[in-house]
């Protein structure tokens, strides 16, 4: 019961930080910076909803002519589960995004 | 006279108020633009300054957004204020002091600030709106008012010369109309008069006791068209004139004039076959006798030709006053205050009631005197005349 219910925590904290877990460290270890990669999108699409929307999209349905970064030559073609990007584009916007941080 | 005169000058109002009327819209609505041009003016000319402005804040929001907000210290100037919005409006840094923002202008003015929403290419931190403010001085405002001012009763002083030019204008056919009927009316009647008088006086040498009596009979309804002529004559020229008319106040022994213009009605009254009763008490006013002899002769007129066959005419005198009562058809109690309507009206010219009656109304206004209707239908209808002794 008590294992149940721990890795039940477990299982929620990494979900609800799945950007932390997931995202974040294939990203450094491929030298994707992510901060980079949220400006770039910002620069072309602006608002919270723009942004997310364009990520999502790229992310699901990678399109080479709506890539805002390429490092490598090529795009990466992610394997995400649609249920958790939403969290971890979530995170992500919370994480970088300017509003509340200009002086 | 007066009636022409008094239709001349309710037109004249109407015309004057109509042309008031659009002069003050034509003014207002000129003024509306003159003002709204002003604005834009005023607005164009702060144009290449904003855009500078803009110009610099973009410039430093660039640098923010390339440093990749580690650099996060937004540009703040004394001459202006600004804000950046994202693309759903949502704000994402604003300095400005004006509460709300219009997205859909480019440039206005809203309160004492003016606004310039500037899009830059890229969108620097997220920025699609870029927002300055600057205040405005609003010198320009006292300065339009100014010249609304001046140029507003300039405009004014001119549309009241033309106003007037063109009322002369307007009036000058309806007035040469007036002057040449009235002329023309005049010169008529003058020489109307004459053969009717003719025909008068000679019936009046004939002795018609002396006559066959069909002839008689013959001569008498020429008599009474003759005097009905000359009445309407005199009507006529009171009507026209009376204005021009001057009064010669005396004293006038009523009971004699009424005696005379019972004579002079003898010869109608006789061919309704009316008996005349005539109670005497002294009775003196003083008036011009030829309009007295005009008010007496119309309520007489009216006493004969509104009687039945065989009826009465009761002519009273007392102290400050007389009456003339018939047995005719009455006037109804609704109907005697249209009659006082009538005689306000001075255009009613329903046959020769509504003159005769106009023309008692217009003589008793001179004089002062008052005049008191009693009927009742079918069976009397009794008309005072009453003065202060
Ligand atoms: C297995 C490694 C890996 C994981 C996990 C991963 N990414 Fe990436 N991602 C990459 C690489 C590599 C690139 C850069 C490709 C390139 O260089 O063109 C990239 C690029 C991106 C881009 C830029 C796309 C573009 O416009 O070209 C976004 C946005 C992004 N990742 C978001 C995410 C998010 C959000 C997650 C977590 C849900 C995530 N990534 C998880 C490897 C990963």
């Amino acid at each position: 019961m008590g294992k149940i219910a721990l890795f039940c925590l477990l299982f929620l904290l990494s979900y609800a930080n799945v950007f932390d877990s997931k995202c974040l460290p294939c990203h450094q270890r491929k030298k994707a910076n992510l901060k980079v990669i949220f400006f770039n999108y910002l620069l072309y699409h602006s608002s919270e909803r723009r942004v997310k929307k364009a990520m999502k999209a790229f992310l699901l349905h990678p399109d080479p002519k709506k890539s805002l970064f390429v490092k490598n030559g090529s795009i990466y073609r992610h394997h995400i589960d649609p249920q958790i990007l939403d969290q971890a584009l979530k995170t992500y916007w919370e994480r970088y995004k300017v509003i509340g941080k200009i002086k | 006279m007066a009636t022409s005169s008094l239709s001349e000058k309710k037109s004249l109002y109407n015309f004057l108020g109509l042309y008031i009327f659009l002069t003050l819209i034509i003014l207002v609505l000129a003024s509306l633009m003159y003002y709204r041009f002003q604005k834009e003016l005023m607005l164009s000319s702060h144009l290449p300054t904003l855009q500078s402005h803009a110009k610099e804040v973009i410039h430093r929001i660039r640098q923010m957004h390339e440093s990749l907000l580690e650099d996060n210290y937004y540009p703040r100037y004394s001459n202006f204020r600004s804000a950046i919005y994202d693309a759903d409006y949502v704000k994402i840094f604003s300095l400005l002091r004006g509460k709300r923002i219009d997205f859909h202008n480019v440039l206005y003015k809203q309160g004492r600030f003016i606004y310039f929403i500037k899009e830059p290419e890229r969108y620097y931190l997220g920025t699609k709106y870029l927002i300055i403010e600057i205040l405005d001085d609003e010198k320009w405002i006292a300065a339009t008012f100014k010249n609304i001012l001046l140029f507003g009763s300039l405009f004014l002083l001119f549309m009241a010369f033309l106003g007037y030019y063109l009322a002369k204008l307007f009036l000058r056919p309806m007035k040469n109309s007036f002057t040449l009927l009235n002329d023309f009316i005049k010169d008529t009647t003058h020489e109307l008069n004459t053969p009717v008088s003719t025909i008068l006086t000679n019936i009046e040498t004939i002795d018609k006791s002396a006559l066959d009596p069909k002839l008689a009979k013959k001569l008498g309804r020429i008599e009474i068209a003759a005097r009905t002529i000359s009445t309407i004559y005199k009507d006529l020229t009171y009507l026209l004139l009376h204005e021009q008319l001057p009064s010669h106040i005396e004293t006038i022994d009523m009971n004699e004039l009424l005696a005379q213009r019972l004579e002079y009605f003898n010869t109608l009254a006789k061919s309704k076959r009316l008996r005349i009763r005539f109670s005497k008490a002294p009775c003196f006013l003083k008036a011009d006798r030829q309009k007295i002899a005009r008010l007496v002769d119309n309520l007489l007129s009216n006493a004969i030709k509104y009687n039945k066959i065989g009826g009465e005419i009761w002519v009273k005198t007392f102290q400050g006053g007389f009456f003339i009562e018939d047995t005719g058809i009455g006037i109804p109690k609704s109907k005697q205050e249209e009659i006082f309507e009538r005689y306000k009206r001075l255009q009613s010219n329903e046959g020769g009631f509504g003159i005769g009656l106009n023309i008692v109304y217009l003589i008793a206004q001179e004089f002062a005197l008052r005049i008191k209707i009693d009927s009742k239908p079918k069976f009397y209808t009794r008309i005072t005349i009453l003065w202060e002794k």
